[in-house]
């Protein structure tokens, strides 16, 4: 049925969208006896694109049962709108959002060196519109550059991210980037919990009992360390005290700094700066431990490079062992490698034992025997060049231990009180009366006997102290196996009590 | 360097790789027999290097050096093999290969033949 509206074109107002896209009919009047070829002509004279869209649409209303009321908007057409283009975003490939529990509730999400640490998600090219006049609508160019942080870096196949160094992944404002530092603003605790992370961690507040901190670069702590441990890959550097009750571990890959050190197991790969005491504590370093304004008393310190501190021990004559010139980490790896590289050489030996007389008898061997004795040999040849690399590293270490420990010595500025021993490679004394510095406790060769002297440098005297021999079976062991023939001072008096004069001696001025 | 090792021993084939892997920049194919080789040649194109066993199942090492140099005569082979006899030495070289291993080897026997093998191909080529 035919809508029922006036055929005269002044009845029928073609209203566009401010937008041009859409396109709308309004009846002026009612009016009737309306047909789809009027419609479209009115469209026409408005330059409207006719589609076939419009043309059904057109039809439909024609066809209208109920007469078109007057000023009633009928929509008839639209344009197409533009497809705008959309960017390139990226992806991360851990979340950093992972919780866990307790002391674990923060799983922060760090970032190894070559890691792929997002994917790239490729932006969408955008597409023009057409609007109802059939003019084409420009879409809406996106951002070529790609979101990358700082630290990171495209993959040559353009799909991946690659964090350039270790450290916290992290997106800033919608960009993916490593942060090579992580920084707690205030405490280490529970709203913050254990970090393990792949760059430097900066701590502004303390670390709280029990919490754990592994960092692959350093550590830095505004605060104080109570029970907790601490790892650094290379430097730890503690603002306040490290005080861990017996419970605590720090350890520093390079040199370590604190205030104080109380109650705690501390190792460094290089060397130790303390400011003002350390008490109750047991100290290992490859190099040099220093107290700069204090003592060191009621502790075991085990110092390769040696010790510098104003008082050794206390004057309620607290049990002190001051081991200089032994590295105490070179004797575990030996400890550890030595008994390994031995029984794989004895290993070695046995299987070229048994295949020796059968290499002279091969015209005996079947082949599958020739094929066995080919994995024997290739076996023992393995075991072999393993036992040897591990000695080779062994060899390079304990060089290197030589020539730090071979100046090493002991440097008081101000006493050496009683009960404190000092211990070198292969001898060592106890103090039994006072020692004033400024002062310094060598081991050195006179007239070709080893001795430990207390070296006045200010009153140049030098005194004789009691030394003990002390049998270092594992570095002589260690030096025979090297096929140095004999260790550091293996011509030390070992086992012989109180070789030398007593310690008031004064042997040369 | 690509290198294709021939052996129905697997544990063989693995020792001869993890010696001959301290050539740099080295790939290495295996197959368990002669007729396995051929395909393996024949999808992978040349080699710089063939080890081959003697006694193998479906094609044993001296049919397929003679198939390999029937098309081919300037890649390296060697022979690998439990087969110690004058005139298998004899047999393999006639066939056209350039080097022979005699099982048992040490590692450094092996590489001392393979190293051997390709500068004498080197220096022929040249």
């Amino acid at each position: 049925m035919v809508a029922k509206l006036d055929p005269s074109p002044k009845s029928l107002q073609v209203v566009v969208s401010a937008d041009h896209m859409e396109v709308s009919l309004r009846v002026t009047r009612t009016c009737s006896e309306v047909t789809p070829p009027i419609v479209l002509d009115a469209l026409r004279a408005q330059k409207i694109q006719i589609t076939p869209a419009i043309e059904a649409e057109v039809e439909k209303l024609c066809k209208r049962e109920d007469p078109l009321k007057a000023k009633e908007i009928c929509t008839i057409g639209h344009g197409v709108p533009p497809v705008h283009a959309t960017a390139p975003r990226v992806e991360l490939v851990a979340s950093p959002h992972s919780e866990g529990e307790g002391r674990d509730r923060s799983a922060i999400p760090s970032a190894t060196q070559g890691m792929i640490v997002g994917v790239i998600v490729p932006g969408t090219p955008g597409q023009n519109g057409v609007d109802v006049f059939a003019k084409p609508v420009p879409f809406r160019a996106a951002a070529k550059e790609l979101p990358l942080g700082p630290n990171v870096e495209l993959s040559a196949d353009g799909k991946s991210i690659i964090a350039l160094s270790p450290g916290l992944i992290q997106v800033k404002a919608g960009k993916l980037g490593v942060e090579t530092a992580m920084e707690v603003q205030g405490n280490l605790d529970y709203s913050v919990g254990n970090i393990n992370f792949a760059g430097s961690v900066l701590i502004r507040g303390n670390v709280a009992d029990l919490f754990k901190i592994v960092a692959k670069e350093d550590i830095y702590v505004g605060g104080a360390v109570e029970a907790a441990d601490l790892h650094g890959g290379h430097n730890v550097e503690v603002h306040g005290g490290i005080c861990c009750r017996d419970k605590g571990h720090v350890s520093a890959g390079n040199d370590l700094r604190a205030k104080f050190i109380s109650n705690t197991t501390i190792d460094a790969g290089n060397d130790i700066i303390v400011h003002s005491e350390i008490a109750n504590s047991r100290i290992t370093c490859k190099r040099h431990l220093s107290v700069v304004n204090g003592p060191v008393y009621a502790s075991h310190v085990t110092a390769a490079g040696g010790v510098t501190a104003v008082t050794l021990g206390s004057s309620a004559h607290a049990k002190t062992l001051i081991e200089c010139g032994i590295d105490a980490v070179h004797r575990k790896t030996a400890a550890e490698k030595l008994p390994e590289i031995q029984a794989s050489l004895k290993r070695v030996a046995k299987v070229r034992e048994v295949i020796e007389p059968l290499l002279k008898h091969q015209k005996n061997l079947t082949a599958a025997q020739k094929e066995k004795a080919t994995e024997m040999l290739y076996e023992a040849d393995l075991l072999q060049r393993a036992a040897d690399e591990t000695m080779r590293e062994i060899a390079a270490e304990h060089k290197r231990y030589l020539e730090t420990s071979a100046t090493a010595e002991v440097i008081v500025s101000g006493i050496i009180h009683p009960g404190v021993t000092i211990r070198f490679p292969e001898m060592e004394t106890t103090v039994r009366m006072p020692i004033k510095g400024p002062v310094r406790i060598v081991c050195r060769n006179v007239r070709g006997q080893w001795s430990i002297l207390a070296v006045h440098d200010a009153t140049k005297l030098t005194q004789q102290l009691e030394l003990r021999g002390v049998q270092d079976d594992l570095m002589r062991e260690l030096a025979k196996a090297l096929g140095e023939g004999k260790h550091l001072h293996l011509d030390a008096p070992a086992h012989t009590a109180s070789s030398a004069p007593p310690a008031t001696t004064t042997l040369a001025a | 360097m690509k290198i294709l090792l021939v052996d129905d021993s697997k544990t063989m084939r693995s020792i001869q790789k993890q010696v001959l892997i301290a050539i740099p920049s080295t790939e290495f194919a295996e197959a368990g027999d002669g007729v396995e080789a051929l395909n393996v040649i024949a999808a992978s194109g040349k080699f710089d290097l063939v080890a081959i066993d003697w006694n193998m199942p479906n094609m044993v090492g001296h049919t397929l050096v003679g198939k390999i140099r029937a098309k081919d005569r300037a890649t390296p082979l060697i022979m690998c093999t439990t087969e110690a006899e004058k005139q298998r030495v004899v047999d393999a070289i006639k066939a056209g290969v350039n080097n022979y291993v005699v099982k048992p080897f040490t590692p450094d026997m092996l590489m001392e033949k393979v190293k051997q093998t390709l500068d004498r191909c080197a220096k022929a080529a040249a």
